[in-house]
């Protein structure tokens, strides 16, 4: 399915002060801020992640439903049973996905 | 077979198909909830760990942009394992109790369980296991399929 490297998907904030990791599903393995993100205040700053996790789950989801439709013909009702829903509004279109399986960023 | 087996059998199988019925939407609803000790941060994730809801407070953000990170990430690892804990709560009535405990063990909430069948474990053996699950997992909640 993939050289071993886990499928994973990072989304930022256009400034780069909030950059978040997850794998397949949406579990978090990195959250990265700057100073600058700290200014946000509390409230905001937990919105800003939330927003920039939720990206990067739809694009992990994504690329995993690739590839398992890839190698198992997995169906949408099943990867939607899986969990991996990708909400069209926070994938971008132009994901490049080339032959040579899921990309990354 | 008798016919009052065929029977209980039948009626044990509707009963399982009415617990199955809404499984996937119970599953996708539940959440797990973690806070560090002075609740300065709280995360809320789904049984897949995506995050749902963060709190940060004004003193989470004295801890600097490394640790205050490092430290959402740890915590969404602690509610997702206790969504995961109420996940298995929640699929025990339709699993059974051996199903369950082998889905447990299989998602690693508890070592994993090889063999349902093996040999019975000595009392001292008993003893020497790790407690993290029976410290987080209610286990009056199962109930018997049998």
């Amino acid at each position: 399915m993939t050289d071993g490297t886990p499928i994973t998907g990072t989304a930022s904030t256009v400034d780069g002060a909030v950059t978040v990791e997850v794998g397949i599903g949406g579990g978090l393995r990195n959250v990265r801020l700057t100073r600058a993100a700290l200014h946000l205040g509390g409230p905001r700053l937990a919105a800003t992640i939330l927003e920039v996790a939720a990206r990067a789950t739809a694009l992990a989801n994504q690329r995993a439903g690739i590839a398992l439709r890839r190698t198992l013909g997995a169906s949408d009702e099943l990867l939607a049973g899986l969990g991996l829903s990708v909400p069209d509004d926070l994938v971008p279109v132009d994901e490049d996905f080339g032959e040579r399986g899921v990309m990354r960023r | 077979m008798n016919r009052r087996s065929t029977e209980r059998l039948l009626a044990d199988a509707e009963q399982r198909l009415r617990l199955t019925a809404d499984l996937p939407s119970r599953i996708d609803a539940i959440r797990g909830t973690a806070a560090d000790d002075t609740h300065a941060i709280t995360v809320t994730t789904t049984v897949h760990g995506a995050l749902t809801d963060l709190s940060i407070t004004a003193d989470a953000l004295t801890l600097g942009p490394d640790r205050l990170g490092a430290e959402i990430v740890r915590l969404a690892a602690e509610a997702n394992r206790a969504a995961l804990v109420h996940g298995v709560d929640a699929l025990s009535r339709t699993l059974g109790d051996a199903g369950t405990v082998e889905l447990a063990g299989a998602i690693g909430l508890i070592e994993p369980v090889v063999e349902l069948e093996a040999e019975p474990v000595a009392p001292s053996q008993q003893d020497d296991g790790d407690d993290d699950y029976a410290m987080n997992f209610d286990f009056s909640s199962l109930r018997s399929d049998r």
